[in-house]
């Protein structure tokens, strides 16, 4: 391992600025919608395949991953980015990502392009900078992450991986700063209500399903939520209807329970179950919930030697740590046991809008970041076990 | 067409750079990039920084690459120059020369500028960059000794504020110039499009032709190559697509005005045709004001920069 310092490691990268933008202007312009990443996905492992990795493969889910042997080998450290994007490319449209003096910008570049263009620069990074960690290190650009995909791709890669790991980074394009070290239990519900509508009756007479969902609606807000632990349920999106004068048929909730308390987001989901019940009944309407998405919470403290050495290493850079639970990628890494922590790597405006940026210096910074952290996880992985806290039942 | 067959290439047969950067070791040739620009400050730091990392960092295709500039007057100098980029102002090149306004000088004035054996020339305006745009051209140059120049064709959608048409471009070229080599250069037919704006060209190949300044550059170019080397000199490789600026009809209306220029200037020379009345270089188009109708005139002169290889302080630069 290198003895380069947090800011020798900053001022280094300059020099590899446009290999750094180029990943992320190349990767940027590939659409990966969850599901459509495979483009990506082949980008990336030719990257790996160009640089020598071992192990560079395309799994049965779509995922890519690769490695960089260390010298000893006895421990392994995983870097993962999510390879989606929310951002839909129409079959006449392309992406375009442009980059100034101080900016790359384009639609994407937040969430995730920043992030999987730094995996993919990271190899070749260290490898310039002349750092050769003692711990394996794992390369994954997983797929299937966003939306009802709930990750698909990571739970995939970790549940069918032989292999143990010791540690873990997730990288997100935003923000810098960012040091998500637990996770809050997160479930997702999607509720369908059908009302019965007979056919020819007087329109005005109609049951309306937007009514019948009025009244789910006022009934979990009526669940009580308690602040501390932190806990909310944020209703998302809400569909119904077509013109002014036609009660609709059918009506759709989705809406998303996140608590730092174990059990608690299992608990509300539980009673938005029964009040579905209830007005089904009621009402003789059909009320369905899928959940798309079902994480439970968990982490490792912030006494944890990871997240001080991550503390450390963003105040050695200047940037001010801004920590918070997530309710991201990190719960599938912590689920596994895997002590990990989610950073942000630059700083963000006008986001997922056709005019959307990202800041090139804070970029580097927070590659630096990453790169010395790697380097103090390399030196302390061993101690981690010891440390993680269990994940939560 | 057997030619068609043989000489045309597609991106895919080159991507593998690391090969490919063997083979050019092996030839002993070098390679220089040229990016011609007039305002282009949305594209330019992206070609930079693409070319930078992927044909000089990353593999060592390009030797050298100068972005030459007709007076950009927005950032385009300031973000070439932040990525690191060699900035010419085409003026201060050969400033003996003197100063011609159009993108056929900041060609020229390139194969001063530049010291490779090779210089490959792409348009700044490509929003879908990549570095195929190079590879795919100095390819053929690198692997063949008998092929002196070559040529990009595309599928070619033209981009709108919308999205992107799936078929169209190379209006000029349907319209004007194929049925024109139909006419008198059917052998040339053979290229896809010959008005495209990226090609790779041997320096002795470069010194020893003239450049019209404006719109009939690359048309005068294939002429006078298949005059003086023949089909066998030219290749052609796909490069996929090439997303960039529609141009208006008006503006395609100006461009065919300069390239039949260029074109017949080049009939005479080559004897295609022996006896034709004076020709104007007025351009003019109509246009509806109010209830008013009037006609815009335009000067479309094709003047042109005689071959390098008569300019004494390039002879000087580059001793025979």
């Amino acid at each position: 391992m290198s003895s380069l310092s947090p800011t020798q490691i900053r001022d280094q990268l300059s020099s590899y600025r446009e290999t750094l933008l180029a990943n992320a202007l190349m990767l940027g312009e590939i659409p990966a919608r969850p599901g459509g990443e495979a483009d990506r996905i082949r980008f990336l492992a030719e990257r790996f395949n160009e640089l020598f990795l071992e192990n560079v493969s395309i799994d049965e889910a779509g995922n890519v991953q690769a490695m960089v042997p260390g010298k000893k080998g006895d421990h392994t450290i995983i870097l993962t980015a999510h390879a989606d994007t929310h951002i839909t490319v129409g079959p006449d449209e392309r992406l375009t990502i442009n980059v100034t003096p101080e900016h790359l910008e384009g639609q994407g570049l937040a969430d995730n392009t920043i992030g999987l263009a730094c995996l993919a620069s990271i190899p070749e990074l260290l490898d310039h900078l002349g750092i050769h960690l003692d711990a394996n290190l794992i390369l994954l650009g997983h797929v299937n992450s966003l939306g009802t995909r709930d990750l698909a791709g990571l739970r995939f890669f970790l549940d069918n991986l032989a292999k143990p790991i010791h540690a873990g980074l997730v990288l997100e394009g935003i923000t810098l700063g960012r040091l998500n070290a637990s996770c809050l239990g997160m479930v997702q519900a999607d509720i369908r209500c059908r009302v019965n509508q007979e056919p020819g009756t007087r329109w005005e007479a109609n049951e309306n399903a937007i009514v019948v969902m009025h009244r789910i609606i006022r009934r979990i807000l009526e669940i009580p939520v308690p602040q501390e632990p932190r806990t909310s349920v944020i209703l998302g999106s809400i569909y119904a209807g077509k013109t002014f004068n036609r009660p609709p048929a059918t009506a759709r909730l989705r809406l998303e329970i996140r608590s730092e308390e174990p059990g608690k987001a299992r608990e509300i989901r539980m009673r938005i179950q029964e009040i579905a019940q209830e007005i089904s009944s009621a009402t003789a309407s059909e009320i369905d919930i899928t959940y798309p998405a079902l994480r439970k919470p968990g982490g490792i403290p912030f006494s944890h030697p990871l997240v001080t050495a991550a503390r450390e290493t963003m105040a050695a850079l200047g940037v001010e740590s801004r920590t918070g639970p997530s309710y991201s990628d990190l719960s599938v890494l912590i689920s596994h046991k895997i002590p990990a922590l989610t950073l942000g790597l630059t700083n963000a405006e006008r986001l997922n809008e056709p005019e959307e940026r990202v800041e090139i210096e804070p970029y580097l910074t927070g590659i630096a970041q990453v790169i010395a952290l790697l380097g103090r996880m390399d030196r302390e992985v061993a101690t981690y076990a010891e440390e993680a806290s269990p994940p939560a039942p | 067409m057997a030619w068609l067959q043989s000489n045309t290439f597609h991106h895919s047969d080159f991507s593998d750079l690391a090969k490919l950067c063997a083979a050019k070791e092996k030839a002993g040739l070098t390679i220089g990039l040229c990016i011609p620009t007039l305002n282009e400050e949305k594209t330019i730091g992206k070609e930079i920084v693409i070319f930078k990392s992927e044909l000089m960092d990353r593999y060592p295709l390009i030797d050298e690459f100068a972005v030459i500039d007709s007076g950009s007057t927005d950032r385009t100098g300031e973000i070439a120059k932040s990525y690191g980029a060699e900035f010419h102002y085409s003026g201060d090149i050969l400033p003996s020369e003197g100063f011609k306004r159009g993108k056929g000088e900041n060609l020229w004035k390139a194969v001063y500028q530049l010291k490779s054996d090779i210089i490959c020339y792409v348009d700044a305006d490509i929003a879908n960059i990549h570095p195929r745009f190079v590879y795919g051209l100095v390819a053929p140059l690198i692997h063949d000794p008998s092929i002196h120049y070559v040529k990009a064709f595309y599928e070619r959608p033209m981009a709108y504020s919308q999205g992107l048409r799936s078929t169209g471009g190379g209006r000029v070229t349907e319209i004007l110039v194929r049925p024109l080599f139909s006419l008198f250069y059917p052998e040339l037919t053979q290229l896809f499009q010959p008005l495209s704006g990226e090609y790779a060209v041997r320096r002795d190949v470069l010194e020893s032709i003239p450049f019209p300044i404006g719109y009939g550059v690359e048309t005068s170019h294939i002429l006078d190559v298949y005059k003086q080397w023949g089909m066998g000199a030219f290749a052609q490789t796909d490069l996929d697509q090439r997303v960039h600026r529609n141009q208006s009809t008006t503006a395609l209306g100006k461009m065919s005005f300069g390239i039949l220029q260029s074109f017949i200037n080049r009939l005479r020379q080559h004897g295609k045709i022996s006896e034709i009345a004076e020709i104007s270089n007025i351009y003019r188009a109509l246009q509806a004001n109010g209830a008013e109708y009037e006609e815009v005139t335009t000067e479309i002169f094709e003047e042109e920069r005689q071959p390098m290889i008569e300019v004494a302080e390039y002879l000087k630069r580059f001793p025979r």
